[in-house]
């Protein structure tokens, strides 16, 4: 079909001469009003239920945060089977009783890279004010570096944990709202209550 | 207040056409209703006159099924296209994506999903071949195909009275890009006829000796016939494991084989002479009188409302050896212009990963990539780490097609736990994504539906494959990107041959395609800004000027193995043979950019 009646086809320098179309017309559309969000992290109206709080020291290879909210710095007494890698808080009716199996830990609320929440338990000092080198090295990283993306490694020479920092500027983790929530699902089923529990019974060689 | 209450009138129209494969339409003749007023246009081709005998301006509604044959017959006819356009096939497309069409997408499907009277659809088969048939036609033949063009009207009406309350401003944007597509569709791609006709006319002649050629000595066919235990032999010789079916036997579908040839380069000759084999049905090419390869785009036929045009017609069809046949005429160039890394960047403006983000703009997110999973440091280059960078953009890739750790093991070549681990990366390096990721597939299942931008939904049946659904916001708003990049190209003049998945390959003149590259790139720009609310992606482009063709590197080996056959069976005219796939190779505009400012061949 030849198209070269067309008036518009003369004066649009873009068109040859093979029987091309007039250009559409513009569109004013205002295609602000238009827009549907797609923020579906706010739309989709679910949160994720946290099941499971491990309490244990983040690994040599996980980038991880600790909180800088005082809320999220427990201290607990605790009993640790070191052979079953278990702690269990001692309830305030049962520590006289288990004078000498608890120590005094610190509960540091730590989220991974990945967004998973922990309890780093580590090891505050005793009465006689004493601590390892290992621990104080644990403690100064919570002193010195809550708030910030950090992994660490084992430095044997000086006992200590080393600590490494991204270069490049990491986005924030999103905490949970609650610390004491997490303590609870971290401690379910493991705090001492009375003599009559399995750990105290353990402790004690009871069948 | 109803979208039909913003317009004075509202015309709905119908004609019919002839258009063999290739051709533009011819319009036979119009009929037209206003709905409001009843005033009714009938018209036989002769009648038709130099404007629109309604009006089209910006305070009247063109409503049509499948708008992009009317607009084509507008441009037939040299009349400006409307300035408003709602296509209730797009429409009924958006209403029940994803849902179970009985009677299909066309207008007696949609009459017949709303419970709608129907037309006998043996009345509109023998009044569309009338129309397929061509002139000249008698009296009585003129007054069916009138007859039959006002029942359409009369269907749209009752169709667009059950579906008004559902419509949307946002209808219009659709009705947009039909426009659009009938203005690429209008120009089409242009092709190298000789040689096309020679392919077709040699084409049996040569498939023993391209078996021979490609297949020959690696043992994998017998005759015309793909050897299984050849293959099996091969790929132990190759030291390649393929994938295998639950009963042991060797996958060799063409997914698997486009997976495979992604991880082993030497499959990639066998996959395109499988699919020469037994796909190609070169004559089916839809080539026009102006050797042009012009076809249906098909718009919104796919999920995700991109465009699906058929393979066998189109010149990007499977076969990529094929796409040698593009070829600008004289003193004309062609530029294929493509979002770079579309998916990725879609993914972080959307999501607001601000990680993913940077990686973006970085200009080399796999890179990037590696480096924040701490496999490359930070002064690492494409070149000093490629082998690294490979490993990690396949993983920006599978993430992005949801692949899982055996499949990105078999695509990459190595071995699941390091699958695993780059998986995870991924997941630790971009935490919001996932999150956004995750609550996008939530929200569709909780919602039972899901969309973009502008309003592009797909809706969640039971069967429906949760990938799919965390892939939909990359596909699906790169879909409303790409429309809205063909909306402002065409509109600005741009000739605009076809868009390509996230790709629009664009014409000129030689000695101005560097002007219409960067015009072109301007409003794929926008596009993306408008879509990802200010984010803009950029895109690069190759330029291929006459008498060079357009060639996509994969088919490379293949088109100058088959042309070289075909001219030693049968000599071109002027007996010079076919000129290489790219005489010399596509420029990209940054290569243009230093060689001229104005980007001329």
């Amino acid at each position: 079909m030849n198209t070269t009646n067309n008036p518009n086809t003369q004066a649009d320098p873009q068109i040859d001469d093979i029987g091309l179309p007039p250009s559409a017309p513009r569109s004013e559309m205002d295609l602000k009003g238009l827009a549907l969000s797609q923020d579906y992290t706010s739309m989709a109206s679910v949160k994720k239920a946290i099941l499971k709080v491990p309490i244990l020291k983040p690994s040599a290879q996980t980038w991880f945060q600790i909180s800088p909210e005082p809320a999220w710095q427990i201290r607990v007494p605790v009993v640790e089977l070191k052979e079953d890698r278990e702690h269990y808080i001692v309830a305030p009716d049962m520590r006289d009783e288990l004078l000498g199996e608890w120590i005094p830990k610190l509960l540091t609320g730590v989220i991974t890279k990945q967004g998973t929440v922990m309890f780093w338990p580590i090891r505050l000092p005793g009465q006689d004010g004493k601590l390892d080198t290992w621990n104080e090295s644990a403690l100064e990283i919570v002193r010195s570096f809550a708030g910030r993306w950090i992994r660490m490694q084992s430095n044997r020479e000086s006992g200590a944990y080393d600590v490494i920092e991204p270069i490049s500027e990491l986005p924030p983790p999103e905490w949970p709202a609650d610390p004491q929530a997490m303590l609870k699902i971290a401690f379910r089923g493991r705090i001492i209550t009375s003599a009559d529990h399995p750990v105290v019974r353990q402790l004690r060689g009871a069948a | 207040m109803s979208l039909l209450d913003q317009f004075r009138e509202i015309w709905l129209v119908d004609f019919e056409f002839h258009a063999p494969p290739g051709h533009r339409p011819e319009p036979l003749c119009l009929v037209a209703l206003e709905l409001r007023t009843g005033r009714r246009v009938a018209l036989w081709r002769d009648q038709l006159g130099d404007r629109p005998p309604f009006d089209t301006g910006p305070d009247s509604l063109i409503v049509a099924y499948y708008a992009s044959a009317e607009c084509g017959c507008f441009l037939a006819l040299g009349w400006e296209l409307p300035a408003n356009v709602l296509d209730l096939y797009a429409e009924f497309r958006c209403e029940t994506c994803g849902r179970y069409v009985p009677s299909g997408n066309g207008l007696l499907g949609a009459l017949a999903y709303y419970g709608l009277p129907v037309m006998d659809a043996v009345e509109k088969t023998a009044m569309r071949d009338l129309a397929i048939r061509g002139g000249p036609y008698s009296a009585e033949e003129r007054t069916a195909l009138l007859d039959y063009c006002a029942s359409d009207v009369r269907a749209l009406s009752l169709l667009l009275d059950r579906m008004e309350a559902g419509l949307h401003r946002r209808a219009l944007l659709r009705g947009r890009y039909m426009k659009a597509a009938a203005v690429m569709e209008w120009h089409g791609i242009p092709f190298d006829g000789d040689a096309w006709r020679r392919l077709v006319a040699g084409w049996d002649g040569i498939k023993d000796r391209l078996i021979q050629e490609i297949g020959g000595s690696l043992g994998i066919y017998r005759g015309r016939t793909f050897s299984q235990e050849g293959f099996a032999r091969w790929l132990a010789k190759e030291d390649i494991t393929w994938p295998r079916l639950d009963s042991g036997a060797l996958a060799l579908d063409d997914d698997t084989f486009k997976l495979m040839a992604a991880a082993y380069p030497q499959v990639a000759p066998i996959r395109e002479l499988r699919t020469a084999l037994s796909q190609l049905r070169l004559q089916e090419l839809s080539v026009g009188p102006d050797d042009r390869n012009r076809t249906l785009l098909s718009a919104y036929r796919s999920r995700t409302g991109r465009n699906q045009p058929s393979n066998s017609r189109f010149a990007f069809g499977p076969g990529t050896w094929i796409r040698g046949l593009i070829r600008p005429p004289p003193d004309r160039a062609v530029a294929y212009i493509d979002w770079a890394q579309q998916e990725f960047g879609i993914a972080a403006a959307l999501s607001g990963d601000p990680a993913m983000i940077r990686a973006y703009q970085s200009g080399d997110p796999y890179l990037e990539f590696a480096k924040l999973a701490g496999a490359a440091p930070p002064d690492a280059t494409k070149a000093s780490h490629k082998a690294i960078r490979d490993q990690y953009k396949a993983t920006v890739l599978g993430t992005q097609y949801c692949m899982g750790p055996f499949t990105l093991a078999e695509r990459s070549a190595i071995s699941v736990s390091e699958a695993n681990r780059l998986l995870a990366a991924h997941r630790r390096s971009f935490p919001r994504f996932w999150r956004w990721s995750d609550a996008a597939v939530d929200y569709a299942t909780l919602n039972g539906r899901i969309h973009t931008v502008f309003g592009w939904t797909q809706h969640v049946g039971p069967f429906t494959n949760p990938r799919s659904l965390r892939n939909f916001p990359m596909q699906a708003n790169g879909a409303e990107i790409l429309r809205l990049a063909c909306c402002y190209a065409t509109e600005a003049g741009i000739q605009v041959c076809a868009p390509v998945h996230d790709a629009l390959l664009v014409e000129g003149p030689a000695g101005q395609i560097g002007e219409v590259v960067r015009a072109t790139q301007a409003c794929m720009r926008r596009a993306s800004a408008d879509v990802l609310g200010g984010f803009e992606l950029e895109s690069d482009a190759k330029i291929v000027c006459h008498p060079d063709r357009y060639m996509d590197d994969r088919g490379r080996a293949m088109w100058t193995t088959v042309m070289r056959l075909l001219d030693a069976d049968t000599p071109p005219a002027d007996g010079r043979g076919t000129p290489p796939a790219g005489g010399s190779p596509a420029q990209s505009i940054k290569e243009i950019d230093v060689v001229s400012p104005l980007g001329a061949c």
